[in-house]
């Protein structure tokens, strides 16, 4: 074929120009349409936030309404959890809402907990660190488990945790599953805690506040200030790979409101158009309007006197003799579902990138010399049929352990009970409901006091 | 890698791009290695039995052709069973040895024999479709209809040509390989039409089929948690829900085709608005239902039968084409029980054409399309149940149970989808109303382009904001 016979079989430039052109158009268009829903939902998401000024705004002033003496100071902080438990609860079917605390604890290290709970939705369901530390004096555990967390997540969240400068623990309980490692089943990714309104960027967000707070407040010549810079400048975000096209996709859509909120949409249009719940909304001077601090000194404002975000302070409702009535607690996470005992077929493909990753993980805490200890929390046993995958990981998880000196309790084979045959404890075949967790907790308090650090 | 990816969308540009920046003769090698690194991007290994199917119906073939003279007709016929046994056996093997094992289970656990252990084998996706588009093309040498393909390459090619490799359209060897050959420019009449059919098919499955997925997986995964108008929601939504997935997967791979010069066959001509269920099978999947036709109902008699035969030829290919589906018996009962809608809409037509002059409906032709269109939507969405339902007693208790009073939990999905399950189907079906208006058609081809692109954009940015990201499969892959 000669040079003039292939130019021949090429596209010409009139026929892609064309193309181009209107593609172009096309997409310049689409842009504009989405972008310019995305500036309602913004305006939309801030009316959202004075909202929340106006009621942090009401607590305050109902507490500065009190007065002075130690009744005072009890209603004061009641009055403050209540507020705080309210907007949490405003967010708890919300995506990422739920673990809003637990970053919180990772970046503002409240409880500085020497025993970390890791692990799936049902450990972040079925674990209740408050019956553990009853029966545990002398150590404090936070549950840090997520929901579809995988090894491979497991290994960025690992990096954001130490990024974060929480102290190393002395001990990781690793809630194993055997499906952990079927990366089809366990969905979580890092980038979907890191948008703007997730709690990863929230922290971050916060901690950069403080840090250019603490900077302009002193001489960024010295050292202290020079570590508090660089913290600063790498905390903006995790590194993805530009090949991984998901990542780069889902990193492109965390930055758009429009996209992250998009289940808001139809409040959105509501609060656009005036119908239903708009009148709830707050004036935009009424927050200029918010001034910071409250009685007894602790601020719940930020410098502008505005509350940006939840107040999540880890100090929980108590009754009138000190038990403990937030459903919420150090992480734990209730969830009560009707569940009638049905059977549901689990199939469950593993990785390798998974197992490699969970290898990975265990060298990281091993090297960091943190103990380790697997759990695999219970299950409704007669409520899924998983063929034998069950059995082939748990053995393989065994092997690891085996491998590693780590003690494993699996409570759905050796360590079996009647918990397991009881689905009433259950809001599925896998997540334990609020009696269940209590049930399970309870037990593991015991069982895990001859390996506590 | 799926249509419904952000790899797909930087796979295809590239591919077309440099399939045709090159000279003609080098377009198959480029295009089949395209289809092959499209095919394992999913499993890698499972190319291998594309191999296999490729080498074996090509060697098949020709050995049908060279043995075909009159002095070797058994001969020819051994290397067609020898090749179509390959063919059905790879069949067999990876999607129905589960099944028969069980069936072996049960029957043998009545008269007490050891259960056998069936290991389970991941099922290679779409090989019901390359294995029915390579068998076409075997019996149709067979029969003298195709001559056998000598070049190795264009028949791989006519095998795995990417578009369709995984779900289809099933295609014919006559339709496709003189297009596969030919050489082809990159006209702005086919980047236009195919992009159209690709935006189009997008919208069907991320935007109408997996919003819609959400409802009925949520029912279907509990049917006893619902019951009453709670039951006929999923159905419902099932009943659109697979018509977008399955024909929004079409229509993107029709699309990528035309962008290329290579025109598929139609596979679904807006089958909700059938007026009868034997209509509803001429619009419905129409390349696998003429594949069925031409190689299993014709074949046996087709209708130039006795009465009895003919019932007995509507429902074996019914029921063949239910277990082609899936390897469980609630597809053979779907596959049957619309066998018995096209029996029993033969048999009452009479009646039928007879109700309609005492009613006089018949003289309101609108009225009668209507009605019927409607019958025979229900009719099709009750045969979904068997489709859908995991088993026989969720078959079953959805069937005994959705006429009784409400019971179901939604609560859970986000009050956006819900109003998605509705907005998006009305949507959809109002635009293919709209696209059967000649009228209509030539106004809006007419139209200032302007009015067109804006319409694309809206449609690409209720696909971007409203889509479901979470790159679902498409259901038919699994068939």
């Amino acid at each position: 074929m000669t040079m003039t016979e292939y130019k021949k079989t090429l596209p010409d430039a009139k026929t892609i120009l064309r193309a181009l052109w209107k593609t172009f158009v096309t997409l310049a268009l689409t842009a504009a349409l989405v972008f310019g829903m995305n500036a309602m939902m913004q305006a939309f998401l801030d009316d959202e936030l004075r909202s929340v000024r106006e009621s942090a705004q009401k607590t305050a002033e109902d507490i500065a309404a009190l007065g002075e003496g130690d009744q005072t100071a009890a209603l004061t902080k009641r009055l403050k959890l209540t507020a705080q438990e309210e907007f949490y609860q405003k967010y708890k079917n919300r995506e990422s809402y739920h673990y809003y605390g637990q970053f919180y604890e990772m970046f503002e290290q409240v409880e500085n907990a020497d025993v970390l709970f890791l692990g799936t939705s049902h450990t972040a369901h079925g674990l209740n660190p408050l019956y553990i530390e009853k029966e545990n004096t002398g150590h404090s555990f936070f549950n840090f488990a997520l929901n579809g967390s995988n090894p491979q997540y497991y290994l960025d969240w690992y990096k954001v945790f130490r990024e974060s400068g929480y102290p190393t623990p002395k001990m990781i309980v690793f809630c194993v599953d055997w499906f952990m490692c079927d990366d089809g089943w366990l969905w979580r990714r890092i980038d979907f805690d890191d948008s703007p309104d997730k709690p990863i960027a929230i922290m971050r967000s916060l901690r950069q506040t403080e840090i250019a707070a603490a900077k302009a407040a002193s001489d960024t010549s010295d050292e202290a200030g020079a570590e508090q810079t660089e913290a600063a400048e790498t905390s903006g975000g995790e590194k993805i790979n530009w090949w991984d096209a998901d990542a780069v996709m889902t990193k492109v859509f965390n930055q758009i409101p429009l996209i992250f909120s998009r289940d808001r949409i139809p409040e959105m249009l509501r609060w656009a158009f005036g119908i239903g719940e708009a009148e709830q909304n707050v004036p935009a001077e009424t927050s200029d309007e918010a001034s910071g601090g409250d009685k007894d000194g602790e601020s719940i404002y930020d410098e502008n006197g505005s509350v940006i975000m939840p107040e999540y302070h880890h100090e929980y409702l108590t009754d009138a003799i000190g038990n403990v009535t937030s459903m919420y607690y150090k992480g734990f996470i209730p969830w009560e579902s009707y569940y009638d005992g049905s059977v549901s077929e689990q199939p469950c493909n593993v990785t390798n990138a998974e197992k490699d990753a969970f290898v990975a993980l265990i060298n990281q805490f091993m090297d960091d010399g943190i103990q380790l200890l697997f759990v695999e929390v219970p299950e409704y046993v007669n409520g899924r049929i998983a063929g034998s995958a069950m059995e082939e990981n748990n053995a393989w998880i065994k092997k690891i352990a085996d491998r590693y000196g780590i003690k494993f309790l699996n409570y759905n084979d050796e360590l079996y009970s009647d918990i397991n045959d009881d689905y009433e404890l259950f809001s599925d075949w896998g997540h334990m409901n609020n009696g269940g967790a209590t049930l399970f907790s309870k037990k593991l308090a015991q069982d895990i006091k001859p390996y506590l650090p | 890698m799926l249509f419904n990816s952000v790899q797909f969308l930087i796979f295809f540009p590239v591919t077309i791009i440099i399939y045709f920046l090159l000279p003609h003769k080098f377009r198959k090698y480029f295009l089949l290695a395209a289809s092959c690194y499209f095919y394992m991007s999913f499993i890698p290994k499972y190319i291998f039995i594309l191999l296999f199917t490729t080498i074996v119906d090509y060697s098949g073939a020709l050995a049908v052709e060279r043995l075909g003279g009159a002095e070797k007709p058994r001969a020819k016929k051994a290397a067609f069973i020898i090749a179509l046994a390959c063919n059905i056996g790879l069949l067999v093997f990876f999607k129905y040895l589960g099944m028969l094992g069980d069936t072996f289970n049960f029957f043998g656990a009545m008269i007490n024999l050891k259960t056998i252990v069936v290991p389970e084998i991941a099922l290679p996706i779409g090989i019901s479709f390359h294995t029915f588009q390579s068998m076409g093309y075997l019996i149709d040498v067979y029969t003298g209809k195709e001559k056998a393909e000598h070049n190795f390459i264009n028949f791989a090619l006519f095998l795995m040509y990417f578009p369709q490799l995984v779900a289809g359209p099933i295609e014919r060897s006559r339709n496709l390989f003189s297009q596969l050959k030919a050489e082809h420019r990159l006209t702005y009449d086919n980047i236009s039409a195919g992009g159209r059919m690709m935006l189009w098919g997008m919208f069907k499955k991320v935007v109408v089929a997996d919003n819609l997925a959400i409802i009925s997986d949520a029912v279907f995964s509990n049917v006893t948690g619902f019951s009453g108008m709670g039951l006929v929601v999923g159905i419902l939504c099932f009943t659109v829900q697979i018509y977008c997935d399955f024909s929004g997967y079409s229509d993107i791979a029709i699309g990528c085709a035309r962008v290329m010069d290579i025109n598929l066959m139609t596979n679904f001509d807006t089958p909700y608005f059938s007026a009868s269920t034997p209509e509803f099978w001429r619009r419905w999947h129409i390349s696998l239902s003429t594949w069925f036709r031409d190689y299993i109902y014709i074949p046996m008699g087709g209708n130039r039968v006795s009465k009895p035969r003919w019932v007995l030829n509507q429902m074996v290919t019914f029921a063949v084409s239910g277990i082609w589906h899936g390897a469980n018996f609630t597809y053979a009962v779907w596959g049957l029980l619309n066998g018995a809608y096209i029996v029993i809409s033969r048999f009452t037509k009479p009646l039928r054409e007879k109700l309609k002059r005492v009613t006089h409906v018949g003289s309101v032709p609108a009225l009668s399309q209507g009605i019927g269109i409607a019958v025979t939507f229900c009719l099709i969405s009750f045969s979904w149940i068997f489709f859908r339902a995991d088993n026989f007693a969720d078959a079953f208790y959805v069937i005994s149970n959705m006429f009784g009073s409400y019971a179901g939990d939604f609560s859970k999905l986000s009050e956006l989808r819900l109003h998605l399950a509705y907005a998006a189907p009305a949507m959809l079906f109002g635009i293919e109303i709209l696209m059967k208006q000649p009228k209509i058609v030539s106004w809006y081809k007419n139209t200032n382009t302007f009015v067109r692109i804006a319409s694309y954009a809206l449609l690409t940015a209720i696909i971007i904001v409203f889509g479901a990201y979470d790159n679902k499969a498409f259901i038919y892959f699994q068939f």
